[in-house]
């Protein structure tokens, strides 16, 4: 060994029992010291955090309270009937426009009887109303001829009203005083 | 036993310094929450009270005229007026008639009720086309359902009408 080295080696004289000792002491100073740093860090941070807490708070206070003020606001309209009278307005408009009386027995009736010759006793005239302006005829009645019985068929059908006026076959067997019924749909909208 | 007895007081201030800031951590996620919570739940219900607020103008601004589409529909409390339309009726188209039965039928509306009417009725075959014709157009919400006519042996007409009017329903008990 030289010596003129600039690293001079120690030699702990100290016996082991001590030496453990210091060491024990070291270690235990050091754990204490990073603990302890830890718990400022711990405490850095809830100071930190205290501002946005309290901001916090108060914003989820206010958010609360506007919240319950809308929900009374509803509340309050909802108590003065204002949606039962709209879901009053909404059915009545409704119903008025199903039943507002569509005028069509009339138009069919007249269109039925204009074309009623004087070989043609109607006797009989059901009407069933389906739909809006929309229904189900059957004349009855009896024809003096058979030729009397097809014009009056013929008469029906060339109405654009009615659709499927069409003489039964089985109502053209006798010649002369034919009883027929003829039934067939009507629409007074169609063109 | 001091230095332990400082790194145990070390340890004893970190689990409270610990504790502390996830309580505060947790606390401010909680409000922030609840902001978002409330914020979301204030802007449905604000659509909804605006909603309510035009509505409620609506329903000011149109008083009058709901007041004359209640005229239409026969009140409860009025079911008479249902009759009464169909015997003027008859009386001023010179038909006699006879009411058969008049019901209530039932319905999935809620504020309004079909009451059926029934009537038979005779006279001249225009007399009762017009009379047809007079009860499509009563001012009262109707709808004529059915009619036939047939002729007697004596050239006299009869017919048999069933119409559906529209009235009030009665509030149920």
């Amino acid at each position: 060994m030289k010596n003129n080295s600039k690293i001079s080696i120690g030699v702990n004289l100290l016996p082991p029992k001590e030496q453990m000792n210091l060491r024990v002491r070291y270690y235990t100073a050091l754990a204490s010291l990073f603990v302890f740093l830890l718990v400022g860090v711990c405490i850095v941070g809830i100071a930190l955090l205290m501002p946005s807490y309290f901001l916090a708070e108060s914003e989820a206070g206010i958010a609360v309270r506007a919240m319950e003020s809308s929900a009374e606001s509803v509340k309050l309209y909802q108590s003065s009937g204002t949606v039962q009278q709209i879901s009053l307005l909404k059915e009545r408009i409704s119903v008025l426009k199903e039943y507002q009386g569509d005028q069509a027995t009339a138009l069919v009736l007249s269109r039925i009887t204009a074309g009623v010759a004087d070989d043609i006793h109607v006797n009989a005239i059901s009407l069933v109303v389906t739909s809006s302006g929309v229904g189900k005829v059957t004349v009855s009645g009896k024809a003096n001829t058979r030729l009397a019985l097809i014009n009056f068929g013929k008469k029906l059908e060339s109405e654009r009203m009615f659709e499927g006026a069409v003489v039964p076959v089985s109502d053209l067997a006798t010649g002369v005083d034919i009883d027929f019924s003829i039934p067939f749909t009507f629409d007074v909208n169609a063109p | 036993m001091k230095k332990v007895t400082t790194l145990l007081l070390g340890i004893l201030l970190l689990c409270v310094a610990t504790s502390g800031y996830v309580f505060v951590h947790v606390r401010i996620s909680g409000f922030v929450a609840t902001i978002a919570k409330a914020k979301e739940v204030s802007f449905s219900t604000d659509t909804r009270d605006l909603a309510l607020r035009r509505a409620g103008t609506i329903l000011a601004e149109t008083t009058s005229r709901r007041e004359e589409l209640a005229t239409f529909v026969v009140s409860d409390s009025n079911s008479l007026r249902i009759i009464e339309a169909v015997e003027a009726t008859a009386k001023r188209e010179n038909v006699k008639t006879t009411i058969g039965s008049v019901s209530v039928l039932s319905t999935t509306l809620t504020y309004h009720e079909p009451v059926r009417v029934t009537l038979s009725a005779q006279g001249s075959l225009g007399d009762l086309v017009r009379f047809a014709s007079a009860l499509e157009t009563l001012p009262e919400a109707s709808r004529l359902v059915t009619m036939s006519f047939q002729v007697s042996d004596n050239h006299l007409w009869f017919g048999t009408f069933v119409i559906d009017f529209i009235k009030e329903k009665s509030p149920t008990l």
